[in-house]
This record gives structure tokens, C-alpha cells and sequence, in this order.
């Protein structure tokens, strides 16, 4: 289960990103972080996936305090937790098959169950073919599904995607969408956030809605209050 | 375990691949390794050299006393009397002319010119060590000897080694100097070489953070590269103080034997070998691990 408590996150240019979000996400569920552009959704999620810290407040995940770790500790922390970034983050000197191998790399993996688990990841985003090409030589849409294979090479329990759809053609996104749905299904959380809803129908899912770096609406609290 | 020293043996393969993609642009950087190592430490074996030669009078100073051309048997028995008779005389040495005269006869370079003379210009002289080699006391002793009759001349022989001990402390000071400038190009150097290394890696430092790298891991490849240059910048360093060395023994080898003196530089030691390698290694490896520490933090801060 993810908590967070009264976080704020203030930049060191005095910009206020998120100004005391309180929430919970429990195991298996599937988020969805909506907003407009500067609504805090980005920043949410990179205090959830420890790559930034709060500047007051706290995250904890399973009952631990995630904002007392140290770098080396957050680190190991986000080996557990698949990311997706809406700019991909590929490295075009490596192709489809060492991308995909690097969260492995990093854990330690290599040989036999290093390829093993990598054409797994493949094959689930349906890259399968295309282990050997460069990360120039795929489409957007086909990017994006390298960067989700990256993702969940290492087994995560936890799927974290900023904007997975954003580049990318109706088709496309639902295409992306389905992949995270499929993943959800095997009880893995994923939270995404998403600026475009609206050409875009979210699944059955709770949504959180971010207005000026608050927790604007609640589909589940919602829900339960009309009940 | 299996994975960690997986790990290791990455870093180091990319080190090396590092080293490979661009020989040219390494090669100068080992270069100022291996002469900012060579330079200092070929100084101070120069001046250790140097100093060694003055090491046996500065340990145990003595006198030297020379007796007048014309002194004959009876002066020279009336100052070994009282020399024999002193109390702050601990022993004496006396070398009579003609003794003096076989001795240069003997010295290599100085028989053809002896030969030539038409007689003995060699005075009698005594070697004297005094109980007390504090510079007040030989200088008291060096007075009280030099006014006996005959006696043309005394000197305290720990003088010029004392000038020369003065000189090696000095140069000694230089090379220190020396080192610290070099240490401090070679720091540079391997500061610089190792930023552009991780400038040009930033997107996959950027992205290996992002997906659960830890500091460590992305130091890693670089620290390598660093020890990498370090080592060979010492065995080049190795490889110009024994060239160095070489060349200075056979230049120095004809006036040595003039002299009759060891001016020649010995062979590394073990000891000297592991010092260069440590020096090279480890200075290289400091420098490396700030640079990239540096660097990295800059790159998270923008992550």
C-alpha cells in the first residue's frame, strides 16, 4: 500500500507543485492521476517512485517511510517499481533487446535467465521481432512499448507511467492502455497519469483528479459516498 | 555474489572499451601521468644519489691536518705526540707523503699525471677524529692543532658535506614543490578526462538512476577508467625513470670513475615499483572518484 500524508513540494525557485496531498493506494489497484499540464501530476509521481523528495510530508510504502531513505536505498526501491516515461528515456546507441536487459543489468542478472526474462518482457508488448533493432528504427507507439517492456523485465509489483499515451495516436494509446490493463489483471498496481481524458475514455478504474498540486476529486471516495 | 562481480567485470570491460574508442586522447593523459610520476621521483634519486655522497662525513666528521711542505721527520713526530697526548682526540691517522703519492698512483686516470711530476707536491697529513663532533668543539680543536709548528694547514672535513646536506634540503624542498605542481596536473588531468567521459554517458547515467541504479553502479565504469589510466601512467612512468636512468649511468659512469666515486643511479627497488604503481593508481583513482561524484550530483539534481 502506498500513503501519502500532507506532501508538499515546494522547488527551489519557490514553485509549489503539490501543497498537502493526502491519499492511499492499495495493492492491485489501478490509478489513474488526472489534470491539467502543471497540475502536479508528474511531481506526484516521482515522490511515489523515489526519484524526487517532498519537501514536507510523508510516503510510505507497506508501512515504511520512503522519504527517509537514503540515495543508495531509493535506489534499490525503484528496482522494484516499473517506470514509464512519456519521453521514453531509450538509449538509441544500444538496441531493442539491451534496453529492455538494463533494469536487469542493474539488479545484478545476467545469461541465460537475464534472456530469458527480457524475451518474456518482449513478448508481452509484442516486440518479440524486433529484439535485434535500434530504438531509431521503431514507430512512437512501438517506443512506448519498449519503455513498458523495460518496465516490467523485472517483475515489478508497482507500474508507475507519466503520460504513457501522450505522443501517440488514438489506436495507439488504447493499444497502450490495454497493455497496462493486461498487467493490472495479474494483480500488479499500476498508476498512470494522464492529461487528455477527454479524447480518451479511461477503464473502469479510479481516477484522482490533481487541480494547483491538490487532490481535487476522488472517483472511489466518491463512489462510496453515494453509497 | 555471482551478480556483484558480474557487475565489476562490466564496468571494467567498459573501461577498457572506454580506453580503446579513443587511444590517442588517453594516450596524453597517460602521458602526463607518467611524467608527473617520473619527473619528482627521478629528482629525488638524484638527489638522494647526491646526498649519500656527503651521508659518511656528516655521520662522522673529521679533521684533516696538513703539514708544511718543508716539515720534516721531528715536527711531524712532535704533533703525533700530541696529538697522542690530547684528550679530545678519540683517534688519528697519519699518511705520510709518499703513502699519499702510491694512493693517487693508483687512482685510475691520475697515474699518467703523477708520473709526470718531478717530485712529491703531497704533504704529510693526518687524519683526526675528535671525541666530540659537536661544530664548537672541532672548531676549538681545529684552532688548537693549526697553531702547532709545521703545520701548514687543518680543516674540518663535515664542512663541504654540510654545504652539500644544505643543498640536498634544498633541492629536496624543489622536488616536493615539484611533485605537489605535478600531482596537481595529473589530478587535473584525470578530473577533466573522466567529466567528458561522464558528460557524454549523461542520458544513460540519467536513465540507469531513474530505473534503480544505485551511486555506486554508475561510478563504477569511471573509477576503473581512472585506475586503468593511473596504472599505465605508472608503468610508462616505470619505463622513463629506467630509460632516464640509463642514460644519466652511462653519461655519468666516465666521471665517476674519475673521481673514484658512485654517482651511478642502482636499479627500482621492489619497494619503489609498488610506490609508483600505488602513487599512479591511487592519486588517479582519487581524482576520478571527485570528478564523477561531481558530476553526478549535478545530473541528479536535474533528474
Amino acid at each position: 500500500m502506498i500513503a501519502l500524508n500532507a506532501v508538499v513540494k515546494r522547488y527551489p525557485d519557490g514553485h509549489e507543485a503539490l501543497r498537502g496531498v493526502t491519499l492511499d493506494i492499495e495493492d492491485g489497484e489501478m490509478v489513474f492521476i488526472t489534470g491539467r499540464s502543471g497540475a502536479g501530476k508528474s511531481t506526484l509521481l516521482r515522490l511515489m517512485s523515489g526519484i524526487e523528495r517532498p519537501t514536507s510530508g510523508t510516503i510510505s510504502m507497506h508501512g515504511r517511510d520512503i522519504t527517509r531513505l537514503s540515495s543508495s536505498a531509493l535506489a534499490r526501491l525503484r528496482r522494484n517499481i516499473g517506470l514509464v516515461f512519456q519521453d521514453h528515456q531509450l538509449l538509441t546507441d544500444r538496441n531493442v533487446e539491451e534496453n529492455a536487459a538494463l533494469p536487469l543489468r542493474v539488479a545484478g542478472l545476467y545469461g541465460k535467465e537475464l534472456r530469458q526474462r527480457v524475451a518474456i518482457a518482449l513478448e508481452k508488448v509484442g516486440l518479440q521481432g524486433q529484439a535485434k533493432a535500434s530504438p531509431l528504427a521503431l514507430s512512437g507507439g512501438e517506443r512506448q512499448r519498449l519503455c513498458i517492456a523495460r518496465a516490467i523485465v523485472n517483475r515489478p509489483r508497482l507500474v508507475i507511467a507519466d503520460e504513457p499515451t501522450g505522443h501517440l495516436d488514438k489506436g495507439y494509446a488504447h493499444t497502450i492502455l490495454d497493455i497496462f490493463k493486461s498487467f493490472h489483471s495479474t494483480g500488479v498496481t499500476v498508476i498512470i497519469a494522464m492529461h487528455d481524458t477527454d479524447s480518451l475514455p479511461l477503464p473502469e478504474s479510479r481516477v484522482l483528479g490533481l487541480e494547483d498540486g491538490l487532490v481535487g476529486g476522488d472517483s472511489e471516495a466518491e463512489s462510496s459516498e453515494a453509497m | 555474489m555471482m551478480g556483484w562481480m558480474h557487475q565489476h567485470q562490466m564496468a571494467l570491460r567498459r573501461a577498457f572499451s572506454q580506453l580503446a574508442r579513443q587511444p590517442v586522447a588517453h594516450l596524453v593523459g597517460v602521458l602526463v601521468i607518467a611524467f608527473a610520476l617520473s619527473l619528482p621521483a627521478g629528482a629525488l634519486r638524484l638527489i638522494d644519489r647526491a646526498a649519500s655522497l656527503g651521508q659518511g662525513a656528516l655521520h662522522e666528521p673529521h679533521l684533516t691536518l696538513f703539514m708544511a711542505q718543508d716539515a720534516d721527520d721531528a715536527a711531524v713526530r712532535a704533533v703525533w705526540d700530541n696529538l697522542a697526548a690530547r684528550t679530545d682526540v678519540r683517534e688519528f691517522r697519519y699518511i705520510s707523503n709518499t703513502e699519499a703519492l702510491a694512493e693517487m698512483k693508483a687512482t685510475p686516470g691520475l697515474a699518467d699525471a703523477v708520473s709526470a711530476l718531478d717530485r712529491n707536491p703531497l704533504p704529510h697529513t693526518f687524519v683526526i677524529r675528535a671525541r666530540n663532533t659537536a661544530p664548537q668543539a672541532l672548531e676549538t680543536l681545529r684552532k688548537g692543532l693549526a697553531g702547532l709548528a709545521k703545520v701548514e694547514r687543518v680543516q674540518v672535513d663535515s664542512a663541504w658535506a654540510k654545504r652539500l646536506d644544505a643543498l640536498v634540503q634544498f633541492a629536496r624542498r624543489g622536488a616536493g614543490g615539484l611533485t605537489v605542481l605535478l600531482a596537481v596536473a595529473m589530478a587535473f588531468t584525470v578530473f577533466s578526462t573522466v567529466r567528458q567521459q561522464v558528460l557524454s554517458a549523461r542520458s544513460e547515467i540519467e536513465i540507469t538512476h531513474l530505473i534503480g541504479a544505485t551511486p555506486g553502479y554508475i561510478r563504477r565504469p569511471f573509477l576503473y577508467f581512472g585506475i586503468l589510466q593511473g596504472l599505465l601512467g605508472s608503468l610508462a612512468a616505470a619505463l622513463l625513470l629506467w630509460l632516464g636512468s640509463r642514460w644519466y649511468n652511462d653519461a655519468i659512469q666516465p666521471l665517476s670513475n674519475l673521481f673514484a666515486v658512485n654517482l651511478l643511479l642502482p636499479a627500482l627497488t621492489l619497494r619503489e615499483w609498488a610506490l609508483l604503481g600505488l602513487a599512479g593508481i591511487g592519486w588517479s583513482w582519487i581524482s576520478s572518484y571527485l570528478s564523477v561524484s561531481m558530476a553526478l550530483r549535478r545530473i541528479a539534481a536535474r533528474c
